[in-house]
């Protein structure tokens, strides 16, 4: 029977590609802004508006999809993040008198004796060291660059769709990847690591 | 100097890293999946007359077809009966102004030709 619903990516074929991308996604985001709940905000947006909006695109076309929105919307966390940091150093040397007062020195003290934060209980491993050295020297980098090095390299988008997903000319892309790769690979031989 | 890295080996790494998400992070992203997906869009191929009940069988609308064609009978009889009454409105309107025009002795000249 025809149903008048023509549903190119079904709901089970979105779920599959959603679940396969969901955690790679959020390291992308937690990259960008560093902070868990707004990277897990960050990846439920993206979801949402990729549902929403491109439920009904072939399956195909959802990577790369996906990953437009979910570099503009880190994009508009950016933008946002901007414009109250601009609001906040506006209100704070207005009030800057009166916070002298209520700070309270504990909220700061260092206690080097009891670090509340546990060791990696597989600190010894070399490959742990190695994830948290590269994941720091991915944070470093400059979100652009970063952007481009893990779509090209993680996502394996090429480059042409790489340059669709980041809004540039692969000319940037190669340039952006370039420069990662020879930032990262100094970085991680300085620290005495050979890839 | 000329420096080079292994992306693949990076990607395994990272693909690793991915892998070892902590139990609450991926229950979010299992819930943020569920919410996405309630809202699935889909494309719908509804024609010009679909209110008409020619929507392709789509029987499991809320408004039926039967009711659809009923609606739109009533429809068809305002308008008739619409157009009716404003006929003989606009009908008794004229005569009556002639009459009024015989009574006061206005009568154009034209009215009289006729």
């Amino acid at each position: 029977m025809h149903s008048g619903v023509t549903k190119l990516a079904s709901r089970n074929e979105l779920s599959e590609f959603l679940a396969a991308a969901e955690r790679r996604a959020y390291k992308q985001a937690l990259f960008a802004v560093r902070d868990e709940h707004i990277a897990l905000d960050i990846v439920q947006d993206a979801m949402l508006k990729l549902a929403e909006k491109y439920g009904d695109k072939s399956l195909s076309e959802l990577p790369m999809l996906f990953q437009r929105i979910l570099q503009n919307t880190i994009r508009d966390f950016y933008r946002r993040q901007k414009v109250r940091s601009m609001w906040t150093t506006l209100m704070s040397s207005l009030t800057s008198q009166h916070d002298d007062s209520e700070h309270d020195p504990l909220d700061t003290l260092q206690d080097g004796d009891n670090n509340s934060q546990s060791p990696r209980p597989d600190s010894s491993l070399e490959q742990s060291q190695l994830l948290v050295i590269i994941e720091n020297e991915l944070i470093k980098l400059p979100a652009r660059q970063r952007e481009a090095f893990l779509l090209r390299y993680w996502e394996d988008l090429n480059t042409a769709e790489t340059a669709a997903a980041m809004g540039c000319s692969e000319g940037s892309v190669k340039t952006h990847c370039s420069r990662a790769t020879h930032t990262l690979a100094a970085a991680l031989l300085a620290q005495g690591i050979k890839l | 100097m000329k420096y080079d890295t292994n992306t693949s080996k990076i990607k395994e790494i990272l693909n690793s890293s991915a892998a070892q998400l902590a139990p609450h992070t991926l229950e979010k992203l299992r819930n943020a999946r569920s919410r996405a997906l309630e809202h699935q869009r889909t494309r719908h191929n509804v024609p010009v007359f679909a209110w008409l009940g020619h929507n392709n069988g789509n029987e499991s609308s809320p408004i039926s077809r039967p009711y659809n064609w009923i609606v739109a009978a009533l429809f068809i009889a305002c308008l008739i009966s619409g157009a009716s009454i404003w006929h003989n409105y606009a009908t008794e309107h004229d005569i009556s102004e002639v009459d009024i025009a015989i009574l006061t002795d206005d009568v154009p000249l034209h009215a009289l030709l006729d």
